[in-house]
């Protein structure tokens, strides 16, 4: 079939991403998670467009992020070993395994969130539908995931709409930014929600949510590889609560 | 038979309509008509219940489909019977290709899996998208985007179709493909209201309804008027603002070997080379998704090319600079990429930001933009116009969804622009009848770009 990009059941991929995000929350080791890291990068590249790369790019712009992170446990974590100290900053072994474990369920966490946002509708739509959920479920998971990916979009869109207009915002006075930035917070707030109404609108015009039985046009079933999948992720995930 | 009686809608203190009754039997077809504002689209939202399951509005009316009410369907319903196109295709589309998109009401009625492919395939095929099937909504043009929203309607095909400005953004080949496909489900005995400016509906419909225009939000063509191209640049001389052109090099963007293709997509161009002047008058045609917006895009760096490269007032090209600015500015064809900000005023707050000698805002009461209709959101963001006079105009689709007065208006903006002030780029229609306002006519075909120099009245003699 296509039209979905993907050889396996989208349910998988859901289970998957919550299998990912949930073992990052459960684990505590750095090595474990390193592994964990390493596992979600690898499927998030065979999913996302731009592979590797594009997730390398991802990496690079949470590092102000991690930085800050790595900052507060600098400033404030005294316990443990002390590993260096400069005048009041200090890092301490807790500090380091602390930052290190933080970090890296925050990559986990970003990277499967970005593997379950290239899942459509349609998708969320049949992988909900298998197990017998409502497809308002899937609207509003569909809708949830794509929220931040679609404000990111909007907002690149408004940069861009002023660079029409010929203002460069970085060489704006502060005044002006902050200016500029209040009226775009609102409007983007604003054109958020009329956004989400008119998806509302678009679907129901077309009898979502409407009484009776539904059908499909390409029915995706669960396959034995699927369910060989899930037995094979269990078994992973068990393994790795137990090493 | 579609029945409204005694419709009666306000917002807030705008009493939009008053006293409506129509009758459509079966077969025949209600032209909207009226100016910007004047309550054509909000008529539709009530009938298909936009209004007031998500749309506020106070309302009397009564709305019969043969015995049923269907002022008491909820909308989830109302799928059964009447088929919304709306006017802003942009968030009618929520799935991964085409073919889904089509597939989607259907599935929800209930079809069987052999009977919708059937549906969807002569669907495509009737509005030409067949090539578009795997192909994201998101990314047609506006105007197949609008092909697509009649092949959803024909797939569905239920008793009584809104439609919302159909026909606008549509190729000339497009409208007559659209206006086949209405001729044929008239007869077969479909009820069609139309809300729509161009005069190609005329033939086709057996009513025509004149919405009044006393009501309109903003006053077709009134910031163009208010602000005539001389009025506006005395003022700028005097404070020796305004550029002057032949200081500027002449050449505004040259092409070379230019390739591009949308990812999954056909190749759009190919080893596409040529220069655009910057005190010439070009109107760029060609056929719904032929590549019109996406060349304008190329031109200012907006898109990548795949191969070639592109120089923009002599400089190469590595992406969009704010600094093109000086010299042109560039509409998109979706209105609210040029609008920012909650409120008119808004927008135009933010334009004096570049523009520090602009007035103040030129009108006497402020909107909320989402409560403006499609053609008055696209005057509010062409109020700038004669205050860039100066500049390089590259305006996509600047005729769309303006009624027959604004479209008069900018006609006569247009054509003084290219006597006194040459230099545009515009896409537009053959329908849209700009004859006498350009040097060239580029039109887009699948071999690449013909070039046709309209020669003027001096050269003729």
């Amino acid at each position: 079939m296509r039209g979905t990009n993907s050889f396996w059941h989208p349910l998988l991929h859901v289970f998957i991403c919550l299998v990912l995000s949930c073992l990052a929350f459960m684990g505590s080791e750095p090595a474990k998670l390193s592994i964990l890291w390493f596992t979600s990068f690898i499927y998030a590249a065979f999913r996302v467009k731009g592979g590797a790369i594009g997730l390398v790019k991802t990496h690079w712009r949470s590092l102000p992020l991690l930085l800050s992170l790595a900052f507060v446990q600098l400033l404030f974590r005294r316990q443990g070993d002390l590993l260096w100290q400069f005048g009041i900053i200090s890092l301490s072994r807790e500090g380091a395994n602390y930052l290190a474990v933080l970090s890296l369920r925050l990559l986990i966490v970003i990277l499967s969130a970005k593997a379950l946002a290239v899942l459509d509708f349609k998708e969320f739509s049949t992988a909900f539908h298998s197990l017998r959920l409502p497809e308002e479920f899937s609207f509003m998971l569909s809708y949830a995931v794509h929220l931040v990916p679609s404000l990111l979009s909007s907002w690149k869109g408004y940069f861009q709409s002023l660079k029409l207009r010929g203002i460069a915002i970085n060489k704006l006075s502060i005044p002006n930014r902050l200016k500029i930035y209040k009226v775009l917070a609102l409007s983007s707030l604003a054109a958020l929600i009329k956004n989400s109404e008119g998806q509302a609108i678009a679907l129901e015009l077309r009898g979502f949510r409407s009484s009776g039985e539904r059908s499909s046009m390409h029915e995706r079933r669960f396959r034995f590889f699927d369910w060989v999948a899930i037995f094979m992720i269990f078994l992973a995930a068990a393994l790795y609560l137990w090493l | 038979m579609l029945r409204l009686e005694n419709l009666s809608l306000a917002f807030g203190h705008r009493q939009l309509l008053q006293n409506l009754s129509l009758r459509l039997s079966e077969g025949e077809l209600c032209w909207l008509k009226g100016a910007n504002g004047s309550g054509k689209t909000t008529l539709l939202n009530l009938i298909s219940g936009v209004i007031p399951e998500y749309v506020t509005a106070e309302f009397e009316a009564e709305i019969w489909f043969g015995e049923l009410s269907l002022k008491d369907l909820p909308i989830r319903e109302k799928f059964r019977y009447l088929w919304f196109a709306q006017n802003d295709p942009e968030t009618q589309f929520l799935m991964p290709s085409c073919e889904a998109e089509i597939a989607f009401a259907l599935e929800n009625r209930g079809m069987p899996a052999e009977q919708i492919k059937r549906q969807v395939d002569s669907s495509l095929n009737l509005f030409g998208l067949q090539n578009c099937r795997w192909q994201a909504p998101q990314t047609l043009s506006r105007g197949q985007q609008k092909l697509l929203l009649c092949a959803i309607g024909n797939a569905l095909d239920p008793p009584c179709y809104l439609l919302d400005e159909p026909l606008s953004g549509l190729s000339d080949s497009s409208v007559a493909l659209v206006l086949t496909w209405i001729r044929l489900q008239k007869a077969k005995r479909k009820i069609f209201l139309v809300a729509e400016h161009n005069d190609a509906l005329r033939h086709l419909a057996d009513k025509e309804l004149q919405l009044s225009d006393a009501t309109a939000f903003v006053q077709s063509g009134s910031i163009h008027q208010s602000a005539e191209p001389d009025s506006v640049l005395l003022p700028l001389k005097a404070r020796g603002q305004q550029h002057n052109l032949d200081k500027k090099p002449n050449l505004l963007v040259s092409t070379q070997d230019l390739g591009f293709a949308f990812p999954g997509s056909t190749q759009l161009f190919s080893n596409l080379s040529f220069t655009v002047s910057r005190h010439q008058n070009i109107l760029l045609q060609g056929e719904n998704g032929s590549g019109k917006s996406t060349l304008l895009k190329l031109m200012l760096g907006l898109l990548k090319p795949q191969c070639g490269r592109t120089a923009f007032a002599g400089n190469s090209q590595s992406g969009f600079d704010a600094g093109y600015f000086r010299h042109a500015y560039y509409q998109p064809q979706n209105t609210s990429a040029s609008l920012l900000g909650l409120t008119a005023s808004q927008n135009w707050l933010l334009w004096k930001l570049s523009l520090v000698e602009l007035p103040d805002y030129p009108s006497c009461a402020d909107h909320l933009l989402s409560e403006l209709s499609a053609g008055e959101q696209r005057l509010v963001s062409q109020g700038i116009l004669p205050y860039i006079i100066d500049k390089f105009w590259m305006l996509d689709e600047p005729f769309a969804s303006l009624d027959l007065q604004a479209s008069e208006n900018l006609k006569e903006l247009l054509a003084w622009k290219a006597r006194q002030r040459p230099g545009m780029i515009i896409v537009a229609h053959a329908s849209d009848n700009l004859e006498g306002i350009f040097d060239e006519i580029w039109t887009i075909n699948p071999t690449g770009i013909e070039i046709n120099r309209v020669s003027t009245e001096a050269e003729q003699s």
